[in-house]
């Protein structure tokens, strides 16, 4: 591409170039290096959309905390005294000082550690240190409350929040996601639970291709195949029998799969379980059965599904299951942090053989998530690269059906397009549609 | 008799490192029993550490050697994308402390630092500590569970067994 792109106010959509006769989809490799468009992804995009906080287990009790970023802007969400769920923006009200000590705990009274400040688990400014003193015409508390986040939901014990007061509600925004998160929500009766143990790791990559790798099917029988091998050798040695056992024939690609583009930049993939019967869940067959019609069960027990929430988490429900959650630092690098989610009461059996999964796959620690971060890097790099451009999302194009599949409409999923291969590319069109809407500022 | 004893370990835990360094992978995995436990527990907080393996999350927990070769292969396949080229490491161990012994079973402790340099990485340095349960084997000693603390809360990349 020798025409030179104008350096600033060019409307993202022209970052996207599509159409339909001839069938093409490109993106300008520039969203992922360029310093002006990540400092207005901040702003169109993180503080305008519904953005993922925590799961509701992480803050069980009143004044447990959970501290966190809505794109570059620290927030902690708190329980409160009803019960419910609030955050603010992470800063005292006097001078600015963060008000959590730890990353998670609980304080019914928040102390400000700088000055004394305190505040209740509603925000409220409940005591400034000798505020009888000093101030020319004295100081009111009731002036000096934290700064709530404008908007906070709970979708089925996932919670995010919204720093634009006028942004439509979460269940509208997350729209046809909510099927694919019940199945998740829906696996036991009292509800999920994060497993103690997480792990924080920095990629030197745009969070963008992270939100990109997580459903990305296409890479698993290259960049993955290694881990299989690896998995068929330590059960050729007589490890990991029963519930251990590793469900690498996805891997391999030897089972069905689709992708589908949720709408609102949600979109997900999911491949058949080649052996159904070792997974954790496997257990509740017969209670979920008597729950669920026979359609939900199938997806939730014989579909992995890897499950991409606009613009910053994914819920992976495969081998085992994790919740994802990202933050740009710079635009060439981002934050991740993997927790695993389990159904609450499942047996020991069970919660063991997932974490093991866990634990081989989805760390950075592990024997397939390093693979994913330095492809993902290599990527970052080549982006660099300004005489070659665009990237090619064209790969199943020809294929795709508008609405949903009969496997979607069995769950009542009103996606936009649907596709029969996990390996396809058109689930991004939608989430660079809405990329572009956003930064162009008419994408809500 | 102490001494000697002090020496063999140390020996030990300095041949370990070395192998791994001189990335020579059989000779290292030939070091430990076939029921090995090998644990790298994951931070709950800032300041508590993983006590629970089978319960919690931890950053590997590998039990048994087919765990540890699965790993090898993986590294010296030359085909895990994140290995190939693979980095380069060298471990410094010091501060070996005996902590006790019986007959079956000896308990060491050490610090550790590896330097590893890699293309996409470039240098980076990690540490923390080692806890051993060896097992004595003759008139030798193999290494029947290791726990390696790392300091790190946020890591910076990817880590493999080579590199901690």
């Amino acid at each position: 591409m020798a025409k030179r792109e104008g350096r600033r106010g060019m409307p993202s959509r022209q970052l996207i170039r599509e159409s339909a006769d001839p069938a093409r989809f490109r993106v300008n490799r520039r969203i992922y290096t360029d310093p002006d468009i990540f400092t207005r992804e901040l702003r169109h995009i993180f503080e305008r959309t519904w953005v993922y906080l925590c799961h509701e287990s992480q803050v069980p009790g009143h004044g447990d905390y959970y501290a966190t970023y809505i794109g570059a802007q620290p927030v902690f969400v708190i329980r409160q005294r009803d019960d419910g769920i609030g955050a603010f923006i992470n800063a005292c009200a006097h001078r600015g000082a963060v008000l959590t000590p730890r990353r998670r705990g609980r304080a019914r009274t928040l102390v400000c550690r700088f000055h004394g400040w305190c505040y209740n688990t509603e925000g409220d400014c409940i005591r400034i240190k000798d505020e009888n003193e000093g101030w020319p015409d004295g100081i009111d508390k009731a002036g000096y409350g934290l700064t709530p986040v404008a908007r906070v939901a709970n979708y089925r014990g996932f919670i995010f929040g919204c720093l634009d007061p006028d942004i439509g509600e979460l269940s509208g925004d997350l729209g046809a996601a909510r099927p694919f998160i019940d199945l998740l929500s829906d696996q036991s009766p009292d509800g999920l639970e994060v497993v103690p143990g997480q792990q924080t790791y920095i990629i030197r990559g745009n969070w963008k291709m992270q939100a990109e790798n997580g459903v990305d099917g296409y890479h698993v029988t290259t960049v993955h195949r290694v881990f299989g091998q690896a998995m068929a050798q330590r059960e050729a040695l007589g490890d990991n029998t029963g519930k251990r056992s590793t469900e690498a024939g996805r891997i391999l690609g030897e089972v069905d799969g689709g992708c589908y583009d949720l709408g609102q930049g949600h979109n997900m993939v999911w491949a058949g379980r080649s052996n159904p019967e070792v997974a954790p869940l496997f257990e509740a067959e017969a209670r979920l059965l008597r729950e669920f019609g026979p359609e939900k069960v199938d997806w939730m027990l014989r579909r992995g599904r890897n499950l991409f929430l606009f613009p910053n988490v994914l819920l992976m429900d495969q081998s085992s299951t994790q919740i994802r959650v990202f933050r740009p630092l710079s635009p060439d690098r981002t934050e991740v942090r993997v927790y695993c989610i389990a159904p609450k009461g499942e047996s020991r059996e069970a919660r063991v053989a997932r974490l093991r999964k866990f634990e081989d796959f989805f760390m950075v620690t592990g024997m397939a998530t390093p693979d994913d971060l330095a492809a993902l890097e290599d990527c970052q790099i080549g982006a660099r690269g300004t005489q070659a451009r665009w990237s090619d999302m064209e790969r199943g194009m020809s294929m795709m059906t508008h609405g949903p599949d009969d496997l979607a409409r069995g769950i009542d999923a009103e996606v936009v397009s649907s596709a029969g291969s996990w390996d396809h590319e058109t689930l991004y069109h939608g989430y660079f549609r809405r990329w572009a809407a956003l930064m162009d500022g008419h994408g809500d | 008799m102490e001494t000697k004893l002090y020496e063999q370990v140390r020996d030990l835990l300095y041949l370990e490192a070395d192998l791994l360094d001189r990335q020579r992978w059989d000779e290292w995995l030939a070091l430990y029993t076939d029921d090995c436990v090998y644990w790298v527990p994951a931070w709950l907080s800032e300041d508590e550490l993983g006590d629970d393996p089978e319960m919690q999350i931890n950053m590997i927990y590998i039990v048994g050697k087919p765990g540890l070769a699965a790993r090898l292969l993986r590294i010296s396949s030359g085909q895990a994308y994140a290995e190939a080229p693979l980095s380069r490491t060298s471990h410094l161990v010091d501060t070996v402390r005996l902590l006790d012994s019986d007959d079956e079973i000896v308990s060491a402790s050490a610090k550790w630092m590896t330097l590893s340099t890699d293309a996409r990485m470039g240098k980076q340095i990690r540490g923390g500590w080692y806890e051993y349960a060896l097992c004595r084997d003759g008139e030798g000693l193999r290494i029947a569970r290791k726990k390696i603390v790392l300091l790190e809360d946020v890591i910076d990349g990817a880590i493999d067994i080579y590199q901690i």
